[in-house]
């Protein structure tokens, strides 16, 4: 199986998108998944995109637009609101990649 | 005795062993597993060896322009703007800094629990370096380690005081209920914010409507660092190198200033990255050990939040961007000012989410007020760069040694904060009268809100949303 390649997104691609990568590397681990993540500003979604080979979004900064690949609120799993609910979120979009 | 044998031990292994050093500890304290306390240390101390790297390199070629440009052109910016990012690595690298992430920790833990405010500070404790910096200050100048300490929490009191009168306001304005944005160097510019948007209001500037989303897609890529690195890069090579353009080796140098601005643009928010995410199991465990502790029972928990939260809204991206082109001219006219800014162009979004809530998202209000407090902001920015590089040189950091060296200074915009800004001045003269009466306003401005909190907070409900504000408003059930 092939790991998860996830854009977190935050603010300047910085603290907040960091922060959020390890804490998905740590859900997903615990379920079994492998992660490779960059973090990246909004500015520079469609960039990182055309570089292609992403699998999903997660943002604690707003993203707008629609980008054909499944894209995640992670503001309340980052600081600590409704983690449950996104952890289940999560995972079924994840369940339905694939993987291989 | 206790303090030398820190300042020995300081000595000997220097910050890249002692900050990292000072997260695993506090982080078994909140109970995290070793495995993770061992992995936030390593980042904090890899994130702050790789930021040493980069602001030396970028050190290295912008300080000789710099120093050319005020030489040769007579323009007199020699403070360049090295960004957050550059000021946290540095502000965590001085002793006032390792010694404050712990003492910050456990005051703004103890602030929450003897209810001196709802705020549950902790859940953003990366930005404390804001509040560092000023500490920082006083002992560069007073060599008093009391004053300094003192002084931190009394703008960390000030900070949440502030942030709890915005609380609402932000809150509804993002979407993120029972949660406040806490940054420092925001909250420090609200009293000028707030005065602002009552008189704008006044001037019937409420009236007027643009749409963000539109505007957005015409300039966003200004906001990309990487290019907004080439544009400033060539404007600087240019104004710098001016005497030399009718040389080859003339262009050469614009040519390699235009693309380093560029890549330390893109590269340093990575590498701050690896720093900042050395906090992340800090603050989750500080948030979850409280929680679950005896005391986080039935208690209100108003989460900080970081101001990433707000970045990425349509209205306060928007008036970000078109407060770039202002920042960078009026850096050039305005009297007195000293700092060429930089880094802090892409963060300038950030600083338009307390102008753009309280105005509900009218950008052509927000977008005056910024700017008007961005001339305010470049003051007070000025008035401590030479400090600053001190600061920064004698912490180590390289680049700041080169510039001192040079005549030069470095500088970000997190020391522009102007109510931290105006305390540490206080602070500075050392007077009890001075310190006393600051002190006394705070207490004087703490009462009044904590006694007329609702009000106040509906006050800035109603004169942001006018006609369509609805009173009490029950809020989102949250489990945490």
């Amino acid at each position: 199986m092939r790991p998860i390649k996830v854009l977190s997104v935050c603010g300047s691609g910085t603290v907040s998108s960091a922060m959020l990568s390890s804490k998905l590397e740590d859900v997903l681990a615990e379920h079994g998944y492998d992660m490779e993540s960059t973090e990246i500003a909004p500015g520079g979604l469609a960039m990182a995109l055309g570089n292609g080979g992403y699998d999903l979004i997660a943002y604690t900064s707003p993203v707008d637009d629609s980008y054909g690949i499944p894209v995640l609120n992670a503001t309340g799993f980052l600081v600590g609101i409704n983690e449950q609910e996104f952890v289940e979120e999560l995972l079924m979009v994840v369940s339905k990649l694939n993987l291989e | 005795m206790f303090m030398s044998v820190l300042k020995s031990f300081f000595d000997t292994f220097g910050n890249f062993i002692m900050v990292p050093l000072m997260i695993f500890v506090i982080c078994k304290l909140f109970k995290a597993p070793t495995k993770k306390a061992f992995a936030s240390a390593v980042l904090v101390g890899v994130g702050l060896k790789g930021m040493a790297f980069i602001t030396s390199a970028f050190g290295a070629v912008l300080t000789p322009l710099v120093q050319q440009m005020v030489k040769s052109s007579g323009i007199n910016l020699p403070a360049l703007d090295i960004g957050w990012q550059a000021v946290a690595s540095v502000a965590y690298s001085t002793q006032i800094g390792i010694m404050f992430i712990g003492v910050g920790l456990i005051f703004q833990i103890l602030l929450w629990l003897i209810k001196w405010t709802d705020i549950f500070m902790p859940s953003d404790l990366w930005n404390n370096y804001s509040i560092i910096v000023w500490g920082s200050v006083l002992y560069q100048l007073q060599h008093n380690l009391t004053m300094a300490f003192a002084l931190m929490l009394f703008i960390n009191m000030v900070i949440l005081l502030l942030a709890e009168v915005l609380q609402k306001r932000w809150s509804t304005y993002y979407h993120y209920p029972s949660c406040a944005m806490t940054a420092p160097h925001h909250n420090g510019d609200a009293p000028l914010y707030l005065v602002l948007n009552i008189l704008f209001s006044k001037l019937g500037m409420d009236k007027i409507k643009a749409d963000p989303a539109s505007i957005r897609k015409k300039i966003g890529f200004i906001g990309e660092p990487m290019y907004l690195g080439i544009i400033v890069g060539l404007l600087l090579g240019i104004v710098g190198g001016f005497s030399t353009l009718n040389t080859m080796a003339g262009w050469g140098q614009v040519a390699n200033v235009t693309i380093t601005c560029s890549a330390v643009m893109a590269i340093f928010p990575k590498v701050a990255g690896l720093f900042a995410s050395g906090f992340t199991t800090l603050t989750d465990y500080s948030r979850k050990t409280m929680k679950n502790s005896r005391f986080g029972k039935d208690r209100e928990f108003i989460l900080a939040v970081n101001d990433a939260l707000g970045y990425g809204e349509p209205a306060t991206l928007t008036t970000g961007l078109l407060v770039i082109p202002v920042a960078v001219i009026l850096a050039f006219l305005l009297p007195g000012n000293i700092v060429l800014p930089l880094m802090v162009l892409p963060s300038l979004p950030y600083m338009m989410e307390i102008p753009v809530c309280l105005s509900n998202g009218n950008i052509v209000k927000s977008w005056l007020m910024g700017c008007i407090v961005f001339c305010a902001k470049t003051a007070m920015a000025s008035y401590w760069a030479v400090t600053f590089t001190q600061i920064a040189a004698a912490t180590g950091f390289d680049a700041a040694s080169t510039a001192l060296t040079a005549g030069t200074f470095v500088i970000g915009f997190i020391m522009s904060n102007c109510t931290a800004g105006v305390i540490t001045m206080a602070f500075l003269t050392m007077n009890p009268i001075i310190i006393g009466a600051v002190v006394a306003v705070y207490l004087v401005f703490y009462v009044l809100f904590k006694k007329n909190k609702t009000a106040v907070h509906a006050y800035l409900e109603k004169s942001a949303m006018g006609n369509a504000y609805v009173p009490d408003k029950p809020e989102a059930e949250i489990t945490i």
